[in-house]
């Protein structure tokens, strides 16, 4: 194995041991799941080439769905596309009319990655890349800096076909600008506005000029837009991840919310594989739960369920990943040896010599979780991992002790209280009542 | 009795003048009713009020629709009076008696009258006194009163006297007022006596000068002659694009007149043909002359100036003062070159009277005359190309003394060039001449190769004067050099279709194979010539410059050779091998292709960029049988080994029926040739621009890196870490974007040095781990 990039290793195991999904250097923990990276790969081919994708990652929780979307993200930003990704929160949907699904967005912007700048925050860069090279081609052959903001319009009158293309053109122009006056200020508000950060169009006209502003009711068209505009500035395309989809399925509160963001969904499905979108793709997360729950689920919306459905010939040993759902297979105990072994090699800087245990070690862990955690402590192997990483760093920091002192009785504790939505709802902790249920129907 | 109370309510409508009572029991449904009936009326009222808003509306639109379209009528007739005034300007002067009336120059005496006496105010009649007057005044008593009568008298005298001075006031204002008249009378009188003595002063000396000029003219005095003509051209209208101004000269030994005249330039012309009112768009739409209707216009208003000039001075040449006019018309054009403006001569006649006189101005094609009498001018008017004046104005103080027989210097090339048309009078002769000579006799610059722009030029400028060449440039020939061969000859009255230029291209192409082994064959040329008979339909005059370019050709088949590439590299690809198909069939028209044959069609396939193997599978089609390779017999020699000659390269047969076949598959050839010939020349591509100049050395490291980002790169490396606004102005020094420099030099070391060159906001840290060695 190569030696690996030191930001790699301290990204993946400051997150293990925070019991969170790395977003660097999860190739480096990658366990099986070939034939579901390979669909996603696909995928994010058909967006390079101008095409679309949806896909919903369906498994139980810690079954490694964010692990999983983080991994199509670190492949994504390999390809050259861009990606932005967030999770679904009470205050961040994808339909809305009180500023969640604006929210959604921000969010979205605010962590879209590049390939330069895999940790989030690209906006900027991406902008400003792409205007660099404008810059530098118009002033190269003598253009003046509005001959560049000329250019920078006239480049982007593909997009104009796309809603708010216009105001997007003009908001990059102002960018422009002001990088060219020294206008910090505007500058930050061209980024405001391409975050989706206005709340109100006068303030976006004083701010910018511009009449426009991303809202609730057009995110899904502006993340099209962006989808186009990574296209243009030489990027594969957008890909859009969304996780912690069983917050819309067990968290919403209200019937008629929920299913006008299953719409959503259903739009955005229909037009992905209708061809209507372009250079996008999204990947959802969510446990079996939100998608196959007949009340609150995906399921519970019929078209929804016509289109996310399995292929009925799919079952035990049969997988079908041409449709829109990759279901997650459970890890196995000889995944998490596997697994294990891989973090102690990332831990050692790929180099094997400075391996901190041995696999006695690993094995002996193993055992400890059966006994602390049950017989199925393999399928969230949260837990373990985050107790293996803390071991690792103990040993590290104290030579003198050995991996046997370590790995006691109370070497794995399990979480106390649920760590997650998905958490609680595979605890089985009742969801709140939907405001707008009809009556049950009850005795005296 | 029960009483029963009825309601009623008035409602009055004034906008609709409606009235209605509404009457009923229940005060309820009454008002009700009235409330209905008040909103139905002002529903009413509102549509009406809508209705009228709509047809004024529609009216309004209507009669700005009626306005703007007569106001496009109107701005059309303005510009077709305008553009029939520019092309109308020779037979305008026809109408015209230019000769100078002297009479009607001469000032008239002078001619006010003199100024009316203003009447004097008429003196008021003395009053006179009656001594009787006072009796008739007395009365019964006051004449039998003699006191009475007496006090009488007196009143009445006092009267009188009264009356006596108010007379006397009135007569002395009167006679004031008299003074005052006969003193304005007088004045008036003194000032037309005065003005009259002015007039007549200097119109005794405008008379005698006008008698002076009408004297020295007839006396053929040259100053008088210059005077005389200055003002011939002056009372020439034209309209205001012209700049009226013109440079004299007269060069009485040779009685010759120098016209320096200053013609509108090109932009100086009107364009505009039509304006009409789009319904659809709301907007006048104007309608320009196309480009070759403007040149035309332009060319028309140019000859037609000139000639107009010429005839105005011979017609005003009453003492027969003039045997030639030369006129040289100049153009203040901009030059491409150096971007200024400058003057240029860009045509020029000397117009003999003897040749001029006979000309029927009314029915000539301006430029066509304007030959016929010598004159030299581009082809294109619009491109204001200069040529050398056949006459210039003498500016020497001396200019009189050393007069210069003009008409004796004038240019002899284009005399050899009639000569020359004369000699080829018919379409039959075919002269093969130098171009350059052919250049100079046109009066073309001398230069030894001659741009693509210029060759057509020059090829139109034969064709102009009735001539054609071949090669034609403007055909698909490759530009001329001077020391090139043409054929000259004088064409058919047939068009030349579009089809020719594929045709020429393509017996150029069989000529050159045909030509490769020896002389070509007529059987080769004759399979050339029914490829192209067959596959294209020539006119008369085509066919003859086909026959002249064989001839031309066979003459010279090495500008064949210089074609090829050129033709080679605007055929598509695709259609190449069409082409060697048809090259393979004249090759073996006597049945064998010979092994220069063989050469020259290997090099056309190499032109042609087919592969190694496209001769092969074209032998192949067409049924090709190699020769046995034959073993040179051992010839009895002396002693010594002879050096063998040299083996040529095995020949083979071709299967002529397959031939046949290919040759009617083949139509396409001349199609396609044809239209690679129209595509336009290919343009120069825009020189990118110089790189900035950047005195830093670049590491071989960053080889695989964006070259634009080398330098930028070589000096970021350099400092372990730079301030934000350093780097933002080492990236702006570069015409870059900070983040911009950042996002490419980190995609580009993660992917080549295995991890980001950049780190860090503010200081940017540059990685220097993972930089290489320095050796």
């Amino acid at each position: 194995m190569s030696e690996i990039k030191r930001r790699e290793r301290d990204a993946v195991l400051q997150s293990l041991q925070a019991g969170l999904v790395p977003r660097l250097g999860l190739h480096l923990l990658q366990v099986g799941r070939k034939d579901e990276v390979a669909a996603l790969l696909k995928d994010l081919e058909r967006i390079e080439q101008g095409g679309a994708a949806f896909r919903i990652v369906v498994g139980r929780f810690g079954s490694g769905k964010s692990f999983f979307l983080n991994l199509i993200r670190t492949l994504a930003l390999q390809k050259r596309l861009v990606v932005a990704q967030a999770d679904f929160t009470m205050e961040r949907r994808i339909r809305s009319t009180g500023g969640e699904a604006r929210a959604l967005y921000s969010e979205l912007m605010r962590n879209i990655a590049t390939k330069a700048k895999p940790e989030g925050g690209a906006l900027r860069n991406l902008c400003e890349s792409w205007i660099s090279d404008v810059h530098h081609k118009v002033t190269s052959a003598g253009g003046s800096e509005d001959e560049v903001k000329q250019r920078i319009v006239e480049d982007l009158r593909g997009l104009q076909e796309h809603v708010g293309g216009f105001a997007f053109a003009q908001v990059l122009g102002k960018y422009y600008e002001g990088h060219a006056s020294g206008n910090e200020a505007l500058q930050g508000n061209a980024l405001r506005w391409l975050r989706g950060e206005y709340a109100t169009k006068t303030e976006a006209r004083q701010d910018l000029g511009v009449r426009d502003i991303i809202e609730d009711e057009n995110i899904y068209d502006s993340l099209k837009l962006m989808g186009a505009f990574c296209a243009k500035a030489g990027f594969g395309g957008l890909l859009v991840g969304l996780d912690e989809l069983v917050v819309l399925s067990h968290r919403l509160p209200n019937t008629r919310v929920r299913q006008a963001n299953y719409e959503a969904l259903l739009s955005i499905i229909n037009d992905c594989y209708q061809g209507g979108a372009a250079n996008v793709g999204f990947v959802l997360a969510g446990t079996d739960e939100c998608l196959e729950d007949k009340r609150r689920g995906l399921h519970s919306y019929e078209a929804l369920r016509s289109r996310l459905v399995e292929n009925s010939y799919a079952g035990e040993g049969v997988r079908d990943l041409s449709g829109p759902v990759v279901r997650l297979q459970n890890l196995t105990p000889e995944d998490l040896f596997v697994l294990l072994r891989n973090i102690r090699h990332v831990h050692a800087g790929g180099d094997a010599a400075k391996y901190l245990v041995p696999d006695d070690a690993l094995v002996a862990i193993l055992q400890r979780a059966n006994e602390t955690l049950g017989a199925e402590y393999f399928k969230t192997p949260r837990d373990v991992v985050r107790s293996f990483v803390g071991l690792l760093n103990v040993l590290e920091q104290n030579p003198g002790k050995t991996w046997q002192e370590l790995v006691g009785a109370n070497f794995i504790k399990k979480a106390d209280v649920p760590t997650s939505v998905e958490e609680e709802v595979a605890l089985g902790i009742a969801p709140p009542a939907d405001d707008d249920a009809e009556l049950q129907t009850f005795k005296l | 009795m029960a009483t029963r109370s009825y309601y009623q309510i008035a409602i009055h409508h004034p906008g609709l003048n409606k009235h209605r009572v509404i009457r009923g029991n229940d005060r309820y449904l009454v008002e009700a009713a009235a409330m209905t009936q008040q909103r139905a009326w002002a529903e009413l009222y509102t549509r009406k009020i809508s209705t009228e808003v709509r047809r004024r509306e529609r009216e309004n639109k209507r009669q700005e629709l009626e306005d703007n379209l007569r106001e496009a009528d109107e701005r059309t007739l303005e510009a077709q009076a305008a553009l029939s005034e520019l092309r109308s300007i020779l037979a305008a002067t026809l109408r015209v008696d230019d000769r100078v009336d002297w009479a009607s120059m001469m000032q008239p005496p002078f001619s006010q009258p003199k100024p009316k006496e203003r009447p004097f105010v008429p003196l008021p009649p003395e009053p006179t006194f009656d001594p009787n007057d006072w009796k008739h005044r007395r009365s019964f008593v006051t004449a039998l009163v003699p006191f009475l009568a007496k006090r009488a008298e007196a009143a009445a005298r006092a009267e009188f006297y009264a009356a006596h001075e108010k007379w006397r006031e009135r007569e002395d204002a009167a006679k004031g007022t008299n003074e005052k008249i006969y003193a304005e009378n007088l004045r008036e009188f003194e000032d037309w006596q005065r003005r009259a003595a002015a007039y007549e002063e200097s119109r005794v000396k405008h008379n005698a000068s006008i008698e002076q000029a009408r004297t020295t003219y007839q006396a053929l005095n040259p100053d008088a002659i210059l005077d005389y003509c200055d003002l011939v051209l002056s009372r020439s209208q034209y309209a205001d694009c012209f700049p009226k101004e013109f440079e004299l000269d007269y060069q009485p030994a040779a009685k010759t007149f120098v016209v320096q005249y200053q013609l509108p330039a090109p932009e100086d012309l009107p364009r505009l043909e039509s304006v009409k009112f789009s319904k659809v768009k709301g907007d006048f739409i104007e309608s320009e002359l196309t480009k070759r209707e403007f040149e035309q216009l332009y060319s028309d208003v140019v000859f037609q100036v000139a000639l107009r000039t010429v005839h105005e001075l011979f017609e005003a040449d009453v003492v027969r003062a003039l045997n030639a006019v030369i006129f040289n018309g100049n153009v203040t054009a901009l030059n491409a070159g150096t971007g200024h403006k400058e003057e240029r001569c860009i045509l020029s006649v000397c117009a003999e009277r003897t040749a001029f006189d006979v000309i029927n101005l009314r029915n000539i094609e301006p430029r066509a005359c304007f030959e016929s009498l010598g004159g030299i001018a581009g082809v294109k008017m619009l491109d204001c190309r200069s040529v050398k004046p056949l006459g210039l104005i003498d500016r020497s103080e001396e200019r009189f003394a050393a007069a210069q027989d003009v008409s004796a210097a004038a240019p002899t090339g284009l005399d050899e060039w009639h000569e020359l048309a004369k000699a080829i009078s018919d379409p039959q002769d075919i002269r093969f001449l130098p171009l350059g000579t052919v250049a100079s006799l046109l009066g073309f610059p001398a230069q030894e190769k001659f741009s693509a722009a210029l060759s057509r030029e020059l090829a139109e400028a034969v064709a102009a004067r009735g001539c054609a060449i071949e090669p034609d440039a403007r055909f698909g020939a490759a530009s001329y050099r001077a020391d090139d061969e043409i054929a000259l000859f004088r064409p058919l009255a047939t068009p030349v279709t579009p089809a020719y230029p594929g045709a020429a291209a393509l017996l150029q192409l069989c000529v050159m194979i045909a030509a490769a082994d020896e002389h070509p064959t007529e059987k080769e040329l004759e399979v050339a010539r029914d490829f192209i008979r067959r596959n294209a339909a020539l006119t008369s005059q085509e066919q003859q410059r086909l026959h002249v370019l064989e001839h031309y050709l066979c003459r010279n088949p090495d500008t064949a050779n210089r074609s090829l590439g050129r033709l080679a590299k605007r055929l598509p690809p695709a259609q190449r091998q069409l082409v060697g198909e048809v090259l393979v069939c004249v090759a073996g028209a006597d049945g064998v292709i010979s092994s220069a044959e063989w050469q020259a069609l290997d090099r056309a396939c190499k032109v042609l960029e087919l592969p190694q193997s496209a001769l092969d599978e074209i032998l192949r089609k067409l049924g090709a049988n190699y020769d046995e390779p034959t073993v040179q017999e051992a010839e009895p020699s002396a002693t010594g080994e002879p050096i063998p000659k040299a083996v040529a390269a095995p020949s083979f047969r071709l299967d002529m029926t397959r031939v046949a076949a290919i040759a009617h598959e083949t139509a396409e050839v001349i199609g396609l040739l044809s239209a690679v010939m129209h595509e336009d020349e290919p343009k120069p591509e825009p020189k990118a621009a110089p790189p900035p100049v950047v005195a830093v050395e670049v590491p071989a490291w960053l080889g695989t890196l964006d070259v634009k980002y080398h330098a930028v790169a070589a000096r970021i490396v350099a400092r372990p870490s730079w301030p934000r606004d350093e780097f933002q102005q080492l990236a702006a020094e570069f015409k870059m974007m900070p983040l911009g420099v950042v996002d490419a030099l980190n995609e580009w070391a993660d992917e080549t040095l295995g991890d980001f060159l950049l780190e860090g906001d503010d200081p940017v840290s540059v990685n220097e781990s993972i930089l290489p060695k320095q050796p």
